[in-house]
């Protein structure tokens, strides 16, 4: 008899995720609990409410626990809790709690506003996989302009320190905008000097009240070359060379929209991702399992392949393009259109390649 | 602590494991260390026995009854596997039964 543990293989986790995936098993869910929140940040894709609102209609605690029972029940292991701000739920331990004891991975997003120590006590406790906390700017002046709310650096910074030093892995990830981008290296620097992970992120979308209010905020050309110039060290470029030298196959995904994972907003209403704001369900009228695996709009995700994109298809971009379904909706009017604000990275990410030598 | 003192304990996942069964195979998220783990499928049924209800004389029994494999071998070999699991904070051992996982009511 042999008894083994396979210990630290994140290939056979990745081969497992792709298994669960050929297969279409629901494996990873984003939750967002609330949309009431304490920031009122300029560039936000939600039409956030105040913290203290009374909301008849989210989720209840029990309609919350009994959603988390489903999801067990269907396998469901990644579960990122997100708000607005997911502290402002005066239930929000609860919930995790019982996720926890449920044995999902949990993924926390907030603003630490609201964590003072006994607040990260009870963090820590719940042992995530980490929390994610969003930073805006690599100095006050930057990050609370944009929050809109008055010492916000100084308790998101106070917040990452109490987790970090709970032993909490804690990951500071940052919006870039046209009036953040150039503290990039600093905000780096933050993350490194209070023992953080971190993460940026190019995507400012439209609200999802139809608002373009956010865009005003969006990287600008010259930001994003400045941003491809400097980021793309050896390690990018080699990782950029291997994807080049793949072949597009007409089966070819950009994402992988309705193979594994869906979201949950704080009503039960049910969507294949955050940007990808199509109903598939709600969930006080159905069960997890009658949408995951009775919706029609999955297969319809499912069909987004080269093949099925026409538009991408014939498009010299595309081994450039980090195309996102979602954005190609919301912008640019159709699931098959051409993902206008990706295709515009795209064309500033080849032509740093070709400064850097990658393309001849 | 010798094997024949581990025997009466039972075994339960540490607070940091988030765990599924995928496909016969239990995959472990170790959150405090930002690692994976993946058990064979002798050590996935022993992973699921493992839950604060049996001791680790129990859970021999249950492999014994299971698989072709003497009580001797299984008593060791489910010994020094959940040893190694103790040691890597994947399990927990207690005197007594660990409460139900997941209780509704808090």
């Amino acid at each position: 008899m042999a008894v083994a543990v396979n210990q630290f293989r994140e290939n056979r986790y990745q081969q497992l995720v792709a298994r669960a995936q050929r297969s279409r098993r629901l494996f990873s869910v984003h939750w967002e609990l609330t949309y009431r929140c304490n920031e009122r940040c300029t560039h936000c894709y939600l039409d956030v409410l105040p913290a203290n609102a009374a909301v008849p209609g989210e989720l209840t605690t029990t309609e919350c626990l009994d959603i988390l029972d489903q999801l067990a029940d269907e396998g469901v292991l990644n579960l990122t809790l997100s708000g607005g701000e997911i502290l402002v739920r005066q239930d929000f331990f609860r919930i995790a709690e019982y996720a926890r004891r449920k044995g999902f991975a949990l993924i926390l997003y907030s603003n630490g506003i609201l964590i003072k120590p006994a607040v990260a006590d009870r963090m820590a406790d719940l042992h995530p996989v980490r929390v994610e906390l969003s930073i805006y700017g690599a100095r006050p002046e930057t990050h609370d302009r944009i929050t809109l709310r008055p010492r916000s650096f100084e308790l998101t910074t106070r917040a990452c320190r109490l987790l970090v030093d709970r032993g909490v892995r804690v990951t500071l990830k940052a919006p870039l905008m046209h009036e953040n981008v150039r503290e990039l290296h600093e905000m780096r620097a933050l993350a490194a000097s209070l023992g953080a992970e971190f993460r940026y992120d190019t995507t400012i979308t439209p609200k999802d009240n139809g608002s373009l209010s956010p865009l005003v905020h969006r990287l600008t050309e010259d930001d994003l070359l400045w941003l491809f110039r400097e980021t793309m060290d050896e390690k990018a470029l080699r990782m950029w060379r291997g994807k080049l030298a793949q072949e597009f196959g007409p089966t070819h995904r950009f994402c992988g929209i309705a193979l594994s994972s869906l979201l949950i907003d704080p009503y039960g209403d049910v969507y294949p991702c955050i940007q990808t704001r199509i109903p598939v369900g709600n969930l006080r009228r159905q069960t997890v399992r009658e949408i995951w695996r009775q919706s029609p709009v999955w297969d319809r995700l499912g069909r987004l392949t080269l093949e099925n994109l026409a538009v991408c298809e014939s498009c010299d971009l595309k081994p450039f393009c980090l195309r996102c379904h979602g954005l190609a909706l919301v912008e640019d009017g159709s699931l098959h259109a051409c993902a206008s604000v990706c295709k515009r990275e795209a064309a500033l990410r080849r032509q740093v390649l070709e400064e850097k030598g990658v393309i001849v | 602590m010798k094997a024949e003192e581990w025997t009466n304990w039972y075994p339960a996942p540490h607070p940091q494991v988030a765990w599924r069964m995928i496909d016969g195979e239990a995959l472990l998220v170790l959150a405090d260390a930002g690692e994976v783990a993946v058990l064979n499928g002798v050590g996935s049924r022993i992973w699921q026995l493992a839950d604060g209800s049996r001791s680790i004389d129990d859970i021999i029994t249950v492999i014994v009854a299971e698989y072709d494999t003497t009580a001797d071998e299984a008593g060791r070999d489910v010994v020094n596997f959940i040893e190694q699991l103790v040691k890597e904070h994947i399990l927990v051992l207690s005197e007594r039964t660990a409460p139900q996982r997941a209780e509704k009511s808090s």
